[in-house]
């Protein structure tokens, strides 16, 4: 299973390209997939391309949840995006 | 190297050995340890991207039978997994076959089918999508087989026919025309859908550890397990296996696969196929659930301590086609290859039948030549 990191998206870019911040591992992906995205909001992202939007209070629980686990964030973030 | 599923190999003299699926994501089920069935169910869908759908299901169905009770599927669910199902495929089907081909993915379109999709939220209007999706299998793979009165006497006829309909049929083509991809004289054997229960009963130590979550076999026997496991009787895919198109069988196999799926959306809990998802119990306690996703088996096993997970375990359909020995390392390996760029397209092809469920990367180096 594909472990899902909860992105902010940090900047709108050409098209429907945008950066996100994930785990603290900046990426380019695409919101050709979500509606509405937008600066600020936190989005699921697979293999390049936001795959839905979340909360922002669901965000927070996830990502303390993957910093309580002791699993190398910046490493999922970089592999898994 | 930056995807956690590395896949290898050497060319040497003309031939792609030594293959070798490397894979490092986490086992990360010990996210849900200690928390209540409740956190559990809700966490999994939004820790583990693809599938969540699945992953929820199993968290659900595995902690209610270990807790003492049953699992009862729904109309509701079978729909909710089937039209994840159906995502899933038309994710590779439009955005990652036709990058193998050179082209463009079909981002727009995609975007579109996926916004008719998700208005499916009612019994009603899940049977419409699985109208659209029936129509979009027929226009795109099958138009050519529907429009011709015989079918096809070879393959050369066969892949005609697979043009005749949209990109999806295109690009199937294109494989039958690549050559046969099936080196295997004796093919890593099909996972059929079995009930939870064979597995509860062959894992080893009766709970699925962390060596067997990486490398899951069946009584010690490896598997391939996804849409050429459940279609390989069709007889159309049975064809290309026949014929050693094992890539092209497992891309027609997806998309007999989405027409299913279409059928579960129009029809749930249909006697006629194999249920979707099943429970048993584990003989040291706590449950296994199995459920049939768009890559193959998932399982998740579960022990409880009162309402709160005491100890979790999943096994993934990407460990069981890409694990050492797997049929990703079996069927990458003892081909002819004319050049490395050409190796490592057929590997990228290999590996996209098999669908792993995270970022890989194909790495081919040349070998020595051996003396003439």
């Amino acid at each position: 299973m594909c472990l899902a990191i909860p992105a902010r998206i940090v900047e709108k870019l050409d098209g429907d390209a945008a950066r996100v911040d994930l785990g603290g591992v900046r990426k380019e992906i695409s919101l050709a997939l979500v509606d509405g995205a937008e600066v600020g909001d936190y989005v699921i992202v697979h293999v390049g391309y936001a795959l839905s939007k979340l909360d922002p209070e669901e965000a927070a629980k996830t990502l303390a949840l993957f910093e309580e686990s002791g699993l190398d964030l910046q490493a999922i973030a970089a592999g898994s995006a | 190297m930056n995807a956690p599923l590395h896949l290898a190999a050497t060319l040497s003299d003309g031939h792609v050995t030594g293959v070798h699926a490397e894979n490092s994501r986490p086992l990360a089920a010990q996210l849900l340890v200690g928390k209540t069935v409740d956190e559990a169910a809700r966490l999994a869908p939004v820790v583990f991207s693809l599938c969540g759908v699945a992953q929820g299901v199993a968290v659900k169905a595995a902690a209610d039978v270990a807790g003492g009770g049953s699992f009862v599927m729904t109309a509701d669910i079978e729909r909710a997994l089937s039209l994840e199902a159906i995502k899933l495929h038309l994710w590779r089907l439009m955005l990652d076959w036709p990058v193998l081909f050179g082209r463009q993915p079909e981002r727009t379109r995609f975007a579109f089918v996926l916004k008719r999709l998700d208005q499916a939220t009612d019994a009603r209007s899940a049977y419409e999508a699985g109208g659209a999706v029936l129509d979009l299998v027929a226009r795109e793979l099958l138009a050519g087989f529907i429009n011709s009165l015989r079918e096809p006497r070879n393959l050369t006829e066969f892949a005609d026919t697979c043009r005749r309909s949209g990109s999806i049929g295109d690009a199937l083509a294109r494989l039958i025309e690549a050559g046969a991809s099936d080196p295997l004289e004796d093919p890593v054997p099909l996972l059929a859908p079995l009930p939870a229960s064979v597995f509860a009963e062959a894992l080893p130590g009766g709970w699925p550890d962390a060596a067997y979550c990486r490398a899951p076999h069946l009584s010690g026997d490896v598997y391939e397990t996804g849409p050429l496991a459940r279609h390989v009787n069709n007889p159309l895919v049975a064809r290309l296996v026949v014929q050693r198109h094992r890539i092209a069988a497992r891309l027609f196999a997806r998309v007999v696969e989405m027409s299913d799926c279409a059928s579960r959306l129009r029809h749930p809990l249909p006697d006629d196929m194999p249920a979707l998802v099943d429970v048993a119990p584990l003989a040291g306690g706590g449950a296994l659930a199995r459920i049939e996703t768009a890559r193959g088996v998932l399982l998740h096993a579960l022990r409880l301590d009162g309402d709160t997970v005491a100890d979790y375990a999943i096994v993934a359909p990407t460990e069981w086609n890409f694990r050492p020995g797997g049929v990703f390392e079996q069927e990458g390996a003892g081909w002819a290859a004319t050049d490395v760029a050409y190796a490592e397209w057929r590997l990228r092809a290999l590996a996209l039948a098999l669908d792993p469920c995270v970022l890989y990367d194909v790495a081919v180096t040349e070998g020595a030549v051996a003396d003439a």
